[in-house]
């Protein structure tokens, strides 16, 4: 099953908490706490952001990370790049998504349906705005299919 | 202040109801939190046919009948609810004005 990795998660729900108020500043230790996140595997992720500049930390007591960029700008895509693609040594040997889609241009001889499906599933990951899974109000909290599936299943 | 659907939400209830072939005067909107989710709590909405309870709020916006628990009103009071279309996902968008946090994965938030 196609599913995004615990790092995206977790990124996405960083960016959540940063984005509840505007402006918002908080420390890695502070979000981990907040959501039950692992507080280094949080801090690398927050680190890397702030290296892509979706981030911006400041130091001092009351410091720790806050949004640095719209976004409504940032990609799913993009993030998932982000955060996913972070210390492997050579491009094309993890996996992602992000490589993925480099692949399956180079790939001219793999099977055309499984190309196809790849290059489709790349264009809606670059179609969806982080803005809209993170900022309040904005994104969709009961999709309509747990509505109807929850009568099917009773 | 009462829980509200808004016209688009209504309107995709109200299809709903009619796909799924239920009796549109007896069915009504079950809003809901339940404990769980990242963030404390998670919403829900189900579409029910049985009278509502002694202790349930009863409300009706653009039409469409919604019954609430007490305590899930406490949470919820105020809570505009609206449907989006999106590339990412057909859905219903909770603007609860209770929620002092969210989690990232939505599904969640804290009062």
């Amino acid at each position: 099953m196609l599913c995004m990795s615990k790092k995206t998660e977790y990124a996405l729900m960083a960016l959540a908490h940063l984005a509840e108020q505007p402006g918002r500043v908080a420390s890695a230790r502070e979000i981990a706490e907040a959501h039950d996140l692992p507080a280094p595997l949080l801090m690398n992720i927050l680190k890397n952001l702030q290296g892509h500049g979706v981030l911006r930390s400041t130091r001092g007591v009351k410091g720790g990370y806050q949004i640095a960029r719209e976004l409504d700008s940032l990609s799913l895509y993009g993030l998932i790049a982000m955060v996913d693609c972070q210390g492997h040594a050579t491009e094309g040997d993890c996996g992602c998504l992000e490589h993925a889609h480099d692949a399956a241009i180079q790939l001219t001889g793999s099977h055309g349906p499984v190309q196809a499906l790849q290059l489709k599933l790349v264009r809606f990951l670059k179609d969806v705005r982080v803005a809209s899974l993170v900022m309040p109000g904005r994104r969709i909290d009961v999709p309509v299919e747990r509505l109807t599936l929850s009568r099917i299943n009773n | 202040m009462p829980i509200t659907l808004s016209e688009n939400a209504a309107k995709e209830i109200k299809s709903i109801i009619k796909d799924q072939g239920l009796p549109e005067d007896k069915t009504r909107l079950r809003v809901g939190v339940k404990g769980g989710g990242c963030s404390g709590f998670s919403y829900m909405l189900d579409l029910v046919e049985d009278e509502p309870a002694e202790q349930d709020e009863q409300l009706e916006s653009n039409g469409v009948k919604i019954v609430v628990d007490m305590k899930s009103y406490l949470y919820l009071n105020g809570a505009e609810i609206d449907f989006k279309d999106e590339v990412m996902g057909r859905g219903f968008v909770f603007k609860n004005p209770n929620a002092t946090s969210t989690c990232g994965c939505g599904h969640s938030f804290q009062a």
